[in-house]
């Protein structure tokens, strides 16, 4: 009985993983080539690429507005994962631990800013802070990046909260700690990795984010909304430059976001 | 009164927010879409005028039809690539499965913007396929048709989205527990069957969920259309950013967004239907 398995795991093997590798390869493609050329010399992306230089680089230190857009997406960034952290780990605790009434409800809400084209979120909150005369800004972007990262927050801290036992907690309540204190001594060790984790998948994302920005922004420019910009006069090295940058730092984050987090389903 | 008490001190700040930052948006969305624009002016009274005019006026219907077909081709196509892919990760991937897992992760979290221009590099009519294809002698003259095509936002949809498909698809295969398979084995069945009756079967809501969520993501972007798709590439994400950009008709622009929405739903609907419907079922099941 045994044979006809292993032939067939064998045989299926070979091609299987030749696809997977293509997959992988189209996958990395595109960035691949972005980031050689970002070292290219010639001005134009044009295949050969011709020398290596480092001026393309130079280039974004050199570009006050470049320079700008990139410290506003880090304030953007870092105040949007604190406060989306904040919340999902709240909700991620209440959905976790707590069997209540409109539980499901509850969960479905927290995750339904990924359901809706970002296009869609977008010019809702454009619409809403029009009607509402608030004036676009930086604070606008925040808080659209706290609505669309918190259900990466909210997934990612209950998958570590399942196998956490809540007799642990219970422990500590009984034997008479508050329940700020409990949380603070007891639970927060404990989902901390996750919550590690969340923060820097959270910041990646915010860093990125280009189609809900690109409606709710005032008169700033985020890295993402400047590239857009520039990338409409036509290709330019210093994008494909930029563009490495945040390649390799998102993958970075993401590398490191993910260590402290348990992957889906194992 | 204490579980009481920590239930809505935990639900309550996610819970308003939301609620204040997006869904009371989309209602006032929905509000705008039964208002019109009068000569520049918002009339705010009750209309259906900007949804009659988007099945009235000849660009919309046509834009929301080819976007769903655009939407599904390129879903069927990530499916495609992802499905085998999540497949070789979780049965043959091994000790290495985390790390193939990590890397497609990387891919979807890394930048959106950045891998559409990445594709408006290479396929642009001076960009790095044409002059690599005249570099090695296979082509005279570049091919004008790479960039600004159907087939170029197409291609950039399937490479963007595919990891939408492989992580759903994964995380239900993962769930699959191994003795199951043994269990099919030691019952003597063919490794097609195990798959078409264990595998398949099971992995079922990863395939409808991932394939939705691409389908979504892909039939409403506003972005791959317009760097890669030119004047023929246009989707109906397109006309519903320009109304709410230099063509200034946000009434339009949000029933025409609403239309899109109902149309997804419709469309998702029947995508959840038919795959329920073609893909056997567990035996054993129900």
């Amino acid at each position: 009985m045994r044979t006809p398995w292993h032939l067939w795991r064998g045989l299926a093997r070979a091609p299987l993983t030749a696809y997977a590798l293509l997959a992988y390869a189209f996958l990395f493609f595109p960035s691949v080539v972005i980031i050689l050329f970002s070292f290219n010399q010639s001005k134009v992306t044009v295949w050969p690429p011709r020398g290596f230089t480092l001026d393309w680089y130079g280039e974004i230190l050199r570009d006050p507005t470049l320079l700008e857009s990139i410290a506003n997406s880090l304030i953007v960034a870092s105040l949007a994962t604190i406060g989306s952290v904040i919340l999902g780990t709240m909700a991620a605790i209440a959905l976790s631990r707590y069997y209540f009434r409109g539980k499901r409800l509850v969960y479905a809400a927290m995750l339904a800013p990924i359901a809706l084209p970002g296009l869609v979120t977008g010019i809702a909150m454009l619409s809403y802070f029009e009607y509402l005369g608030l004036q676009r800004s930086l604070a606008t972007v925040i808080l659209a990046h706290i609505v669309f990262t918190l259900p990466f927050v909210v997934t990612i801290v209950i998958a570590r909260l399942s196998d956490f036992d809540p007799a642990v907690e219970e422990a500590a309540l009984d034997l008479g700690a508050s329940p700020l204190r409990s949380f603070l001594t007891v639970t927060l060790p404990i989902i901390a990795p996750s919550v590690a984790g969340a923060a820097l998948v959270v910041f990646a994302l915010s860093f990125d984010e280009f189609i809900i920005t690109f409606f709710v922004i005032g008169n700033q420019s985020t890295l993402p909304l400047k590239i857009w910009s520039m990338m409409r006069l036509g290709i330019a090295p210093t994008i494909n430059a930029v563009a490495s940058i945040i390649i390799v730092l998102s993958t970075i984050l993401v590398l490191i976001g993910t260590r402290f987090v348990r992957v889906a389903g194992r | 009164m204490r579980r009481t008490r920590a239930i809505l001190v935990n639900t309550l700040p996610p819970l308003a927010f939301l609620i204040v930052f997006f869904f009371l948006p989309l209602v006032v969305l929905l509000l705008y879409s039964f208002w019109r624009m009068d000569a520049g002016v918002l009339r705010q009274q009750f209309t259906l005028a900007n949804y009659l005019d988007v099945f009235r006026e000849p660009v919309y219907v046509p834009l929301l039809i080819k976007s769903v077909v655009i939407g599904i081709g390129a879903m069927l196509a990530t499916l495609a690539i992802g499905y085998p892919l999540a497949y070789f990760i979780r049965f043959h991937g091994g000790r290495h499965r985390n790390a193939l897992l990590m890397l497609v992760i990387l891919t979807m979290l890394s930048s959106y913007l950045v891998r559409v221009y990445a594709w408006k590099a290479i396929l642009g009519n001076n960009g790095i396929l044409n002059s690599f294809l005249m570099h090695v002698g296979l082509i005279e003259e570049p091919l004008t048709f790479l960039l600004y095509s159907n087939s170029a936002v197409l291609f950039a949809f399937i490479q963007i989205f595919t990891p939408f498909i492989v992580l759903p698809v994964y995380s239900a295969m993962a769930n699959i527990d191994d003795s199951l398979l043994e269990a099919s084995r030691d019952l003597g069945a063919s490794p097609l069957t195990t798959f078409l009756r264990v595998t398949l079967p099971l992995s079922k809501p990863g395939v409808i969920g991932g394939g939705l969520l691409a389908f979504i993501l892909i039939a409403g972007d506003f972005v791959t259309p317009t760097l890669v798709g030119g004047v023929d590439g246009i989707m109906i994400g397109k006309t519903i950013q320009s109304q709410f950009g230099f063509a200034y008709n946000w009434p339009l622009g949000s029933a025409v967004a609403f239309s899109m929405l109902a149309l997804m739903a419709v469309v998702g609907g029947l995508w959840a239907l038919v795959v329920n419907l073609l893909l056997p079922t567990a035996g054993g099941e129900r």
